[in-house]
């Protein structure tokens, strides 16, 4: 058993005042002590933006990558030790700009890695900038006209490629996102998770509040089921008036990418463990 | 007799030229020979020229001959293209199904007293019952007849060849090479090659480098290989789909390179041994994960399969103008190895070593191949697995403390996400010793300290370069070169000493560090010095002047994208002699 001490930090965060960070960093917490989990059994791998400087802020084993590469690090992990959760933290700038290919590739592969994905709209570690969720119209620095580029929806981007596991999370309701951690850790494959949080120094255009008003959890829909994908396209439209949050999709059957490698069917070792002299006398005879 | 004989089978992509080639090669080794063999196509999949030469000889040689004393044509613009350099007393062996001789190639071989070969492939194939598939066996009971040699080798290897299919293919097969043996008669002894008098080289592989990288890596204990394809690293890629995954290896196409070097240092990191390969362009795309691997101290191996460039340049031919991205790549300062093997034995060795050098010393290590190297087929001894050495360095499972510890070698303690130790932050953020993010100044530069405190464990720890040939002292020529130009140097010097020219031949397969004062006695005593590299500005001598304070000024560059040919070279040398 673990307690919330464990995984402090003598290194205090230093995000604005308001900051969604602070919501995902003590929810991240609370959720590894309600699974019962220490720091030595996760492994989080960090990204680079205002999300990404939690990486010295949590006592744990950690990776942190170049932006918008947080993927590819944890993919690399999860096929080397697959017996550990592993999470990967990212923001809206680094995954669905810089790293967006990784994004639609590990969808498809599958993997059996967590993400975090911490939306708020915009790029806050570098001043204000637009990020592809940021509105279209929208003024920011370096958009001083307004940005012009269409609007991303992950979400429906996400559940078009085939996610297995869809989830979306607010930062005002700690509660759920703890359960919604804890759900995209338990489901097998890749599970994405998107916080929606408020950038109080660059975001002016969707608060706290006017995200406070507009969500609601599916749950609370009498007939929804999670595992149709054309309700879940059709209740993250960005034409409804309100957000839906809660575990948007979820494939039961989902088969993660280890399980689908057809030469490492029955191999219970993990490749970390594998490393040795391997016998080349087979190969080495077919030159001969 | 002759001491080497040069054939060329060249015909358009998709006529299994490589296959026939490699039979060949396999079938006079058996017979006690000595091959080389070296592939030229374009960047297609269907109709493109593609050659594959053949050298042939009684001693050991590993190069091209620009002469050429067999063409075995499959089509009309393989007679086109390459009739005409058939040396005298040469052969012509043609289809004549296929293709036509001009009165004007005629008249031309027969000044040159060539041999003309003219074969019904198909009518010959369909006379034993077989298929146009079987047409390339037929050409090899052809040549075998030419070269005057005991068609028993050729049987067997065909029905090793074939064995897993039917016992009807095998039978078939071996008709086909009857059909072409029998139908070309033995003419000349000008194909009279020298009797073998080294009877281990039957026992030996006929092995391209790339292959030999993916056998090093299967026995050094790699367990994923990522890679995007790209030429001329693709075939490491596809061998070890084939024989890595037969014992587990992941081996996976990751969706670019910058994902397959990030999941090289997710494994590591996480504790296994990966690589991932590419060419100057991917190279590119992972430099700055080289970067990454660098400041978290993450063994990292790549090999770096040199090509033309720049941009897409010439993807299917060779080129080493890469050596200053490899030294260069990535952003910031770290401390880095650069590999460069010479054949396919040296692919293999390095391929282990470039392991155990980077998880020692906890930071990348590049293998540097040339599209020469990596598709060039050796005939080399088995590869010695009792010589494999497994080091994980400083791969602890006890008393861990700070993951960056400030260490005097700059080497730090390493141990795994997962172990029941305390936790670390691998950070891509100049950082503490326990791996937390820093700004401080101190903290920065006794970090930058650190790490490159680990360049100067490693240049304690240099390998000599080898010196081939004569001592520097009593020769005539000091050949200086790197990675894949050494065995077709080591050809020409013999070449050189049979006309009573002494060389001696400093060959680098370990780039950087660089054993610079090594270096520096060695060419203090040599009467004359030439460089010799694949590329237009002398990258690899201008290193050496920088390393050294001395002047290389005599090189011997070749930058079209064809590696050094033995005759070329060895005519280029003599300019140098003193």
């Amino acid at each position: 058993m673990s307690i919330i001490q464990d995984f402090q930090s003598p290194i205090l965060p230093t995000w604005c005042p308001g900051c969604g960070d602070f919501a995902v960093w003590s929810a991240l917490k609370q959720a590894f002590v309600q699974e019962g989990l220490g720091p030595t059994d996760v492994v989080l791998c960090f990204d680079i933006g205002c999300n990404s400087n939690m990486a010295d802020k949590i006592n744990a084993y950690v990776f942190k990558g170049l932006h918008g590469r947080v993927i590819p690090i944890a993919e690399g992990i999860s096929l080397a030790n697959s017996s550990i959760p592993i999470i990967a933290i990212s923001g809206d700038g680094g995954t669905y700009d810089e790293g967006m290919q990784h994004f639609v590739h590990t969808i498809r592969s599958n993997y059996d890695i967590t993400l975090i994905l911490h939306n708020n709209c915009d790029f806050g570690l570098t001043t204000g900038q637009a990020t592809p969720t940021t509105p279209i119209g929208q003024k920011m620095n370096g958009a001083v006209y307004g940005v012009v580029e269409s609007r991303l929806n992950p979400t429906q981007l996400a559940l078009t490629l085939g996610a297995s596991f869809v989830a979306k999370a607010f930062t005002g309701n700690i509660p759920q996102l703890v359960s919604l951690i804890r759900a995209s850790m338990k489901h097998k494959g890749f599970s994405y998770l998107e916080v929606l949080q408020h950038c109080p120094t660059y975001n002016s255009f969707q608060d706290h509040k006017w995200i406070a008003e507009k969500v609601y959890d599916v749950n609370t829909l009498p007939d929804y089921k999670n595992n149709d994908l054309r309700s879940a396209m059709d209740i993250t439209d960005y034409s409804k008036e309100k957000i839906a949050t809660g575990i948007i999709f979820e494939d039961q059957n989902s088969v993660d990418y280890l399980t689908r490698v057809p030469y490492r069917t029955g191999v219970s070792t993990l490749l970390k463990d594998e490393v040795k002299q391997y016998p080349i006398a087979e190969i080495t005879k077919e030159f001969v | 007799m002759t001491d080497r004989i040069v054939i060329k089978i060249t015909g358009a992509a998709g006529l299994g030229i490589k296959t026939s080639g490699l039979m060949i090669a396999k079938a006079l080794k058996r017979a006690g020979y000595y091959t080389f063999g070296y592939t030229e196509y374009p960047s297609l999949i269907k109709g493109g020229h593609n050659i594959f030469q053949i050298d042939v000889s009684p001693y050991q040689i590993a190069s091209s001959s620009t002469r050429l004393d067999i063409l075995l044509a499959l089509d009309q613009n393989s007679i086109k293209l390459h009739a005409n350099e058939i040396a005298g007393n040469g052969a012509l062996i043609f289809d004549e199904g296929v293709c036509t001789v001009s009165e004007e190639i005629q008249k031309a071989m027969t000044d040159k007293h060539v041999e003309i070969f003219p074969l019904k492939l198909l009518e010959i194939v369909q006379s034993v019952g077989g298929t146009g598939i079987m047409k390339n066996t037929v050409t090899l009971g052809a040549l075998w007849s030419v070269l005057g040699r005991d068609i028993s080798i050729l049987n067997q290897l065909i029905s090793e060849t074939f064995g897993h299919k039917s016992k009807e293919v095998v039978e078939l097969n071996i008709a086909c090479i009857k059909a072409g043996y029998e139908n070309l008669k033995k003419q000349t002894d000008h194909f009279d090659l020298i009797p073998s008098k080294d009877a281990a080289v039957k026992d030996q592989m006929i092995i391209s480098g790339n292959e030999a990288i993916g056998i090093g890596a299967i026995s050094c204990g790699v367990r994923l290989y990522s890679s995007y394809p790209m030429t001329p690293a693709s075939s490491i890629l596809s061998f070890l789909a084939v024989e890595g995954t037969k014992s587990g290896m992941i081996v996976k196409q990751a969706e670019d390179e910058i994902t397959a070097a990030n999941m090289v240092v997710g494994a590591e990191y996480a504790g296994t041994r990966a690589m991932c390969g590419t060419s100057g362009g991917g190279f590119d795309l992972m430099t700055e994960t080289l970067s990454l691997a660098g400041m978290t101290e993450t063994p990292f191996v790549v090999v770096l399969a040199q090509r033309p460039g720049p941009a897409t340049g010439a993807p299917t031919w060779s080129a080493q103008g890469d050596l200053n991205l490899a030294l260069y790549g990535g952003h910031g300062e770290f401390p880095r190895i650069v590999l460069a093997p010479g054949n396919a034995t040296e692919a293999f060795e390095l391929t282990i070593e470039a392991h155990n050098l980077a998880e020692k010393y906890q930071t990348p290590v590049i293998l540097l191949t040339d599209k020469y190297l990596s598709e060039s087929f050796f005939t080399t001894p088995v590869f010695d697995e009792s010589q494999v050495i497994i080091d994980r360095g400083e791969l602890i499972k006890e008393n861990a403390n700070l993951r960056y510890e400030l260490t005097e070698s700059g080497i730090s303690s390493r141990w795994l996400p997962g172990d029941k130790l305390p936790v670390f932050l691998a950070n891509s953020d100049e950082h503490t010793p326990k791996g937390y993010s820093t700004e401080d100044a101190n903290e920065i530069a006794q970090m930058t300290d650190k790490r490159m405190r680990k360049f100067d464990t490693m240049v304690k720890d240099l390998t000599d370069p080898i010196i081939f040939g004569e001592p520097v002292e009593s020769s005539q020529l000091l050949i200086i070169s790197w990675g894949g130009n050494r065995d077709v140097i080591i050809d020409s010097q013999n070449l050189l000493a049979k006309e009573g020219i002494k060389t001696s031949f400093m060959h680098l397969s370990h780039i950087w560090p660089l054993n610079s004062s090594f270096i520096k006695d060695i060419c203090s005593k040599a009467k004359s010095i030439a460089v010799v590299e694949c590329n237009k500005t002398g990258q690899f001598a201008n290193l050496l002047e920088g390393q050294t304070g001395m002047k290389f000024s005599d090189r011997i560059l070749k930058y079209d994208g064809r590696p050094f040919f033995l005759e070329e070279l060895t005519h280029s040398l003599k300019d140098y002699i003193k």
